[in-house]
């Protein structure tokens, strides 16, 4: 309490730690959140394409979030503004071949798609698990 | 976020497995009944076939993209469900065989109209799509298991 009293508008708090390297801290565990995200709704509909692969007219589905999340990056790099809007978006993929019974799911895309996916979530986890343990490190010096 | 939205990118996968299993079942039935020619109903055994519809809560919009208001987070992605299991009624062969207790006037019996090779075509690609689904699943265990293990450094 007595730190307190003698910093009575506490303007300056908190000392020594710089303000953005603060908000930069948070806006990585932010970004690496919604990538997370977005891969866990990929891996949605993925599943939900090798679900319907014997479904006649099913049209392949997939999900469209880090070229918007680039684009929305770029355009505020000079701005400071760190929130990210950006949210993952279910589209339906065209110009894909059909088979004769109007399906246009390529298992083996699918697959490709699928293990490709995992290893990106790991990649996001892993980075993650490392902030926290930098974090970790930073707050308690063990 | 509840754990039920969280694991349910399972359920998915789990439809499609129990798609492709009934899809399997119904082969081997269509198999073991190639030579019924007596049903409940009178006739041959006619051959089996089962039909998949993709289960969405959600309508495909304008460019493709899903109109439903949540933003297309994938909640509602509910893999496939079977419609229900149809009858072929195309006629099968007649085989001459006056003796037999099901043969018509003239001495025909009316065989069934499962054909062996469409069967093991079926019961073929039922297998890779289930293979394909357990892949998934298994997919998102190791995921879910990778994102739970950043709690595990929380004391």
């Amino acid at each position: 309490m007595a730190m307190f009293a003698e910093c009575s508008d506490c303007s300056d708090w908190p000392p020594l730690v710089d303000a953005d390297d603060m908000q930069s801290f948070n806006s990585q565990f932010d970004l690496l959140g919604r990538l997370i995200d977005a891969t866990e709704v990929r891996h949605r509909a993925i599943s939900n394409n090798i679900a319907n692969v014997n479904t006649p007219n099913y049209r392949r589905i997939d999900v469209e979030f880090e070229q918007q999340l680039a684009r929305e990056l770029s355009s505020q790099s000079n701005s400071d503004s760190t929130a990210i809007t950006t949210k993952p978006e279910i589209v339906q993929t065209s110009g894909l071949t059909a088979r004769a019974d109007g399906n246009n799911v390529d298992i083996d895309r699918e697959i490709g798609q699928l293990n490709k996916n995992a290893m990106l979530q790991q990649t996001y986890v892993q980075l993650l698990s490392t902030y926290l343990d930098q974090m970790r490190l930073a707050i308690t010096g063990q | 976020m509840s754990m039920n939205h969280m694991l349910s990118g399972m359920d998915i996968s789990a439809s499609g497995l129990t798609g492709e299993r009934l899809r399997m079942e119904v082969a081997a039935n269509n198999i073991a009944n190639q030579h019924s020619t007596r049903t409940a109903e009178g006739g041959p055994y006619q051959r089996q076939r089962v039909t998949f519809a993709a289960a969405m809560d959600q309508v495909i919009g304008p460019g493709g993209r899903l109109t439903n208001g949540t933003g297309g987070s994938g909640q509602d992605l509910k893999g496939v469900t079977v419609v229900g299991v149809t009858s072929d009624t195309t006629p099968g062969q007649a085989l001459y065989d006056p003796g037999h207790p099901d043969a018509d006037a003239t001495g025909y019996v009316q065989q069934s109209n499962v054909n062996l090779s469409h069967e093991m075509v079926d019961l073929v690609t039922a297998s890779r799509a289930y293979e394909a689904n357990l892949k998934s699943l298994e997919t998102f265990r190791q995921m879910a298991e990778q994102a739970l293990a950043l709690l595990r450094g929380l004391r």
